[in-house]
């Protein structure tokens, strides 16, 4: 799960496999601002199913982030 | 690559986005600060300087969520008044028209309300376009009907950030935008020059006397019946059109004169070379005998032979791909009309009246717009409260990491390092409300106190309240605090980063000295004694509000 969560944010960034990895942080890449954080959460719910409730969505800094809100 | 703009009173960043493979898309700072953007004269728009700007607002917005005729009808007017003085006639502008969309709109009551409501913004929508040759609408409402509601909304994304539309309804309203560019650009077309066998109707005239054509009130027939339709609307539209086919004339004059289901007659067609000669030479002899160009033509075949043919002879022609069921034929003359015969185009003579009076009134209007600015950000009521950091310190926390454009040093702060700061340093946390709502803690400034002269270290801002000029009224509330504490005066950076971009002159802008630059990190300096106070169109309210 981890490895379709990490192709997802590149996918949405617009980025080359590869391009993030698990120590990724939001401020490290110019592709992933705040309309980019919004698309990651949107598309996690559509693609994956990880549902992250509205309220946590705004405590996304990072991909470790991401993984410990959805819980993998 | 052709400079557009993507605006709105709600988040339609993903279109833009995907729009910026095609064009040089202007990046809005933050959302939902469309008419600030155009009114302001110095905001990064036209700096920009787009040739195209795409207006879509959402209704509900607009109207603030109240749902009668009279109320709608004061937010509507008041949202085209502030509009038009900010129309440039040096640029095209498609407004979306409405569709009325929101939490509430799936009680059958407001159903009721909804068309009226729609047609309020409509008919300013219609005044509007009729008033200013380069403005258009662009049929936003078609999109959504065509495409239903529960696929064009979605609601998650709506809650996380005003985004509205669906990822699929992103992608048909960008494809809407290229089409209506496309128009926009193409040579006006004048003619529609038709085939007749397969294409006004089905099988081969005088092909088989016992089988007579497919033309009639039901399946396949009524397919090219309908097509008719179409074209006979687009006739009376001011297409003007001619008959390019290979028939004896005889049979098809008999089908054109006597089938009771033609909807088209022969008196429709300015010019038909009914023949077995080539069709390009038929084309040739149309374009001839109208004295139009082959340039305003436009060829409808069913024979790919046919089109190839004519292509490859007359390369000016525009000769559609023609659907290969007779289902789909309504539509696809539906699409020729709009691709080459709308009138949502620029005229030629619209570009020399746009012309002649944009050298005349541009400057007048630069100032009266200007004014028009202030007027409108004063009418918005903008009241900005100091809260007590202390007691918010979590939200402050969220708005500083979380904040990337507006952020002028993009410092980030841990839980400790931000409860220390509010022991040793100074947090000013502002809340900013306006007529049309709260917008909560919105704003906040940290000054370390701890050097002989005070440094702001941090100073960030939602985008959820750019482009109002508050960020001015902040930094002279900052300072007549720090100077009324006896400080003479105050430092400040601008810290780059791959996004504050936006904020990059704002110290300068603010009357800040510059002392230096060193690794990108921009230094500066303001006295504070004796300063004068900034003008601001604000009220400040030291009234402590809820917490949030």
């Amino acid at each position: 799960m981890r490895e379709k969560i990490m192709a997802l944010v590149e996918a949405v960034l617009g980025l080359e496999a590869g391009a993030v990895t698990e120590s990724t942080e939001a401020a490290d890449l110019a592709e992933w601002d705040s309309l980019a954080q919004v698309l990651i959460i949107g598309e996690l719910e559509s693609r994956l199913g990880i549902s992250i409730p509205l309220e946590e969505a705004a405590e996304i800094y990072s991909v470790k982030d991401i993984f410990e809100k959805a819980g993998v | 690559m052709k400079k557009i703009a993507v605006l709105s009173n709600i988040n339609m960043n993903p279109a833009a986005r995907l729009l910026a493979a095609d064009f040089a898309v202007y990046e809005t700072e933050g959302y939902g600060n469309e008419l600030e953007t155009l009114m302001n004269q110095n905001s990064s728009l036209y700096a920009f300087d787009p040739e195209a700007v795409f207006l879509f607002e959402d209704l509900m917005e607009i109207i603030g969520h109240e749902l009668s005729e009279a109320a709608g009808e004061v937010h509507i007017a008041a949202w085209f008044a502030a509009l038009s003085a900010s129309l440039d006639s040096g640029r095209v502008y498609f407004i979306s028209d409405a569709y009325l969309y929101g939490a509430e709109t799936a009680l059958p009551e407001v159903q009721k309300k909804k068309p009226q409501i729609e047609r309020l913004w409509d008919s300013h929508l219609r005044a509007l376009v009729l008033e200013h040759p380069n403005v258009f609408v662009f049929p936003y409402r078609t999109l959504v009907e065509r495409f239903g509601e529960e696929r064009a909304f979605q609601s998650r994304l709506w809650y996380l950030g005003k985004i509205m539309h669906s990822m699929e309804m992103q992608k048909r309203i960008c494809a809407e935008i290229r089409r209506q560019l496309a128009v926009l650009e193409s040579t006006p077309k004048k003619v529609l020059v038709l085939d007749l066998d397969n294409t006004l109707w089905g099988g081969l005239a005088g092909e088989n006397d016992q089988a007579p054509v497919l033309l009639s009130d039901d399946g396949a027939g009524l397919a090219y019946k309908n097509a008719q339709r179409v074209i006979r609307q687009m006739k009376d539209t001011g297409t003007v059109l001619c008959i390019a086919s290979k028939n004896n004339e005889d049979d098809a004059m008999e089908i054109l004169e006597k089938n009771p289901h033609m909807v088209l007659r022969p008196d429709d067609f300015a010019v038909r070379k009914i023949s077995w000669n080539d069709k390009a030479s038929s084309i040739r002899k149309i374009a001839e005998e109208l004295n139009v160009g082959l340039d305003s033509i436009v060829f409808a075949d069913d024979s790919p032979q046919e089109r190839a043919l004519v292509k490859e002879l007359l390369p000016m022609v525009a000769v559609p791909e023609f659907p290969a069921q007779p289902e789909d034929l309504p539509v696809f003359f539906a699409e020729v009309y709009g691709t080459f015969f709308a009138r949502t185009r620029v005229t030629e003579e619209d570009r020399e009246k746009t012309a002649q009076y944009a050298s005349n009134a541009r400057r007048n209007q630069l100032r009266e717009e200007t004014a028009t600015f202030e007027d409108y950000l004063r009418s918005l009521d903008i009241t900005v409260i100091r809260v007590d950091a202390s007691k918010n310190l979590d939200r402050v926390l969220q708005l500083v990491n979380k904040t990337n454009q507006f952020n002028l040093t993009a410092r980030r702060y841990t839980m400790p390092e931000m409860q220390a700061a509010a022991d040793t340093k100074r947090i000013y946390a502002f809340r900013v409300a306006d007529r049309f709502g709260d917008s909560g803690i919105t704003a906040a400034v940290i000054v370390d106190t701890g050097g002989e002269i005070p440094l702001v270290e941090e100073f960030t801002m939602s985008c959820r309240i750019m482009g109002r000029s508050i960020e001015y009224g902040i930094m002279d509330f900052v300072e007549a605090d720090l100077a009324a504490l006896g400080y003479d005066s105050l430092r400040a950076r601008y810290v780059p980063t791959k996004k504050n971009h936006p904020v990059s002159e704002l110290y300068d802008r603010l009357g800040y000295k510059p002392q230096g630059t060193s690794g990108g990190i921009k230094e500066y300096r303001i006295a504070l004694k004796g300063r004068k106070k900034r003008d601001c169109i604000l009220t400040f309210s030291e009234k402590e509000g809820n917490r949030i």
